[in-house]
């Protein structure tokens, strides 16, 4: 479902000084994977991530995702793809703490501009399954650690996407939180999502309903 | 969920009308009447002098469509400025003027 | 067009402004003062040029004076049958008029001595003053005054008469037949109308010379002409038409300098800065909310709507504040600190009540130097941030 083929990302600095990121690096996964990307930080694993999003184009090679070319998007539809496809959980969440529970998590769901019944219908539904519900109007920065995890894990989650993207998901998190993480990961691999999660928390390396371990080492993949 | 963009918009039209209203006000009230029109064009006439009754302490502000140079120095050489009038006021530019633009003359 | 704002992102741009609460206060405060000043300068002089041009058709169709060494000069009276003699001269009249300085009080009065006093006069008097005594004009010398002259005259113990110095050093009383209408204030405050041979004692005036000479015209194509003509018979004389009095008036205010000079580089400066501080480009913080925006599913067209919204909001809420402000001040509280430029510091108070002119061009030139200006120093930046990859704000 997700290939990435001979994928080389360059990052120019300035005049002199480059950055190889990736180094023609060949991936599959295929759907409902739950794969962890593992690495220290600056091997490059959070460039595979944002390669898959469409964030950022490859400076060589192809990423094809469910058959579509995404390499090559242009801005609207790159970012219409991440819409309907992807769902980020940030290192850190990257919630807007001022803003209330239910305003950060329609947060994917503005720039479609729905009907105001069917924003509600989608937000009851996703608040519901992560147990945030009874939060919904407060705002964020009054919550605890695991609440505003459930609420970044809900704003990845509202638009119902195939793809989760994690990066980092556990780098600032208690044991007990990481824990609640992983159950939470678990369900949704049991609804068939296709899940990357990028880390270096050893806590994933022995999962048992991980597909694969990917590590990632100064650009390359680790055999 | 649109409530604030809702107020938002009551605000700006309530500020829009609010100045249309105050437009329309002043208008009505505190624009010259036509009977104010008259009068003001009355006294001119009987007094024949150009300028507004404002900066009475230069005549060459008071009457500057009249003056020439050297009424600024007037009172003496020094006084060149009487601030703040001749700072708002622009000399009417007649100072120099020696004749009339003779148009088409035949 | 209205469902296709939009409204999501409206209310997130609202949010966004609340989020940054001081700081969108303290822009739109100081906008919205810029706004007021401007504007309020704006209508001052747009009220003073249009009070002065309703009533320049009303002004002598020409007027000669004597320039002697650069200065004006009595000029001599029987000049006048020369200028009678000319094709399509109507009128010729010699003019008294002048300034009495007022040494109590400190102040100065503009004399005009008017011939024919009584008969010719009094139908146009009757509308124009009020508290007019018709007696006492016809017994002894008197005189119509301004409302400002009158409050001075009171304050300074003259109710009913007045003692003019003459330049000799002696007396002369004049009585206080009447005071203008308090409409006509600012053409008439500081004004003292009286016969022509009382203005000539009080100015030491020969019975042969005048202030100036006014020349009516039967048609008004031909002043140009006839004014030449008088220029061509006396070298010695500035003859002024009523065309040259409407150029004045229209250059009354100079807008590259003086008060304007500095109100503009002022606000220029201000806003500059206020610019300068927005486009240096965004905070880390602000990157990496339209990092996580964009990584969430938002195109770069949505942020920088958002974007518009929010830079619209402030700028057009202070620039309607600050153009409502502005009307109260000017046209409802006669501009309390701003008048003084305009009026000056003599004792002689006018009022400042000036004629509301609705002048659209000045609300859209203020609307078109802030808003899109203050708009476009928003976006930019913006529009950079959102364009670069923002894979760094996964991180």
């Amino acid at each position: 479902m997700i290939k990435l083929k001979n994928i080389t990302k360059i990052y120019q600095m300035n005049k002199n000084d480059k950055v190889i990121a990736l180094n023609n690096i060949n991936l599959h996964f295929k759907e409902g994977e739950l794969i962890v990307l593992k690495g220290s930080s600056g091997s490059g694993k959070s460039t595979i991530l944002s390669l898959i999003a469409a964030l950022s184009k490859p400076t060589s090679g192809e990423v094809i995702v469910d058959e579509k070319r995404i390499s090559k998007l242009p801005d609207n539809f790159a970012a219409l793809y991440r819409r309907e496809n992807i769902g980020f959980v940030f290192q850190k969440y990257n919630l807007i703490p001022t803003l209330s529970v239910k305003d950060n998590i329609i947060q994917p769901l503005i720039p479609a501009n729905p009907p105001e019944d069917e924003l509600k219908v989608k937000l009851d539904n996703v608040m519901k399954r992560f147990s945030i519900e009874h939060k919904k109007d407060l705002i964020v920065r009054n919550l605890s650690g695991g609440e505003q995890q459930r609420v970044a894990i809900a704003r990845a989650h509202i638009n119902n996407p195939k793809i989760i993207i994690a990066d980092e998901p556990t780098a600032n998190l208690d044991e007990k939180l990481s824990l609640d993480f992983i159950k939470i990961l678990k369900q949704l691999k049991e609804s068939n999502k296709t899940i990357i999660v990028a880390t270096h928390d050893p806590l994933f390396f022995d999962l048992d309903f991980v597909d694969k371990v990917i590590e990632i080492y100064n650009g390359n993949i680790v055999e | 969920m649109n409530k604030k963009s809702h107020f938002l918009i009551y605000f700006i039209l309530f500020l829009s009308s609010t100045l249309i209203a105050q437009i329309l006000y002043l208008n009505s009230v505190k624009s010259n009447t036509n009977e104010q029109l008259k009068k003001k064009n009355q006294f001119v006439k009987l007094v024949g002098l150009p300028d507004l009754a404002i900066c009475t302490e230069a005549s060459y502000i008071r009457h500057r469509s009249l003056s020439d140079l050297s009424s600024i120095y007037k009172d003496d050489s020094i006084l060149r400025e009487y601030f703040p009038s001749s700072y708002a006021y622009n000399h009417s530019g007649l100072y120099n003027k020696i004749s009339s633009k003779v148009v088409n003359v035949k | 067009m209205l469902s296709k704002i939009n409204l999501y992102l409206v209310q997130y741009a609202i949010g966004s402004i609340l989020r940054a609460k001081y700081k969108s206060l303290f822009i739109t405060i100081i906008f919205t003062f810029l706004t007021f000043l401007l504007t309020s300068i704006f209508f001052i002089s747009n009220s003073i040029k249009y009070e002065l041009n309703s009533t320049v058709e009303s002004l002598p169709q020409i007027i000669v004076q004597k320039i002697k060494a650069g200065r004006q000069y009595d000029i001599e009276v029987n000049n006048i049958e020369q200028i009678l003699e000319l094709n399509g001269v109507v009128d010729a009249v010699a003019r008294v008029w002048g300034y009495y300085y007022f040494e109590n009080a400190g102040v100065n009065f503009s004399i005009v001595g008017l011939n024919q006093y009584e008969t010719q006069y009094k139908k146009s008097f009757t509308n124009i003053v009020e508290k007019f005594n018709l007696d006492k004009l016809s017994k002894n010398p008197s005189m119509v005054v301004g409302q400002g002259v009158y409050k001075v005259l009171n304050d300074n113990y003259y109710t009913k008469y007045f003692n003019f110095i003459k330049p000799d050093g002696t007396f002369k009383q004049v009585d206080i037949a009447g005071i203008f209408d308090s409409n006509i204030q600012l053409e008439s405050n500081d004004v003292i109308v009286l016969q022509q041979d009382i203005a000539r004692q009080i100015m030491g005036m020969r019975e042969d010379m005048a202030t100036d000479i006014v020349v009516k015209v039967a048609n008004p194509k031909e002043i140009l002409m006839i004014a030449s003509k008088i220029k061509l018979m006396f070298p010695d004389t500035r003859v002024i038409t009523n065309e040259d009095l409407k150029v004045s008036y229209d250059n009354i205010f100079d807008y590259k300098s003086g008060i304007f000079l500095a109100l503009f580089i002022i606000s220029l400066f201000t806003f500059f800065i206020i610019i300068y501080d927005k486009s240096s480009g965004l905070s880390s913080e602000e990157k990496r909310e339209i990092g996580i925006l964009k990584a969430v599913g938002w195109t770069v067209d949505d942020i920088l709507k958002e974007k518009f919204y929010e830079a619209f909001i402030i700028s057009f809420i202070a620039y309607l504040l600050g153009v409502i402000l502005a009307f109260t001040f000017v046209y409802i509280f006669q501009a309390p600190i701003l008048r003084d430029i305009f009026v000056g510091y003599s004792q002689l108070k006018t009022t400042f009540e000036l004629p509301f002119i609705f002048d659209i061009q000045t609300l859209f030139l203020v609307f078109f130097l802030s808003v899109p200006i203050y708009i476009a120093a928003t976006i930019i930046p913006s529009w950079k941030s959102a364009t670069i990859e923002t894979d760094e704000a996964i991180r």
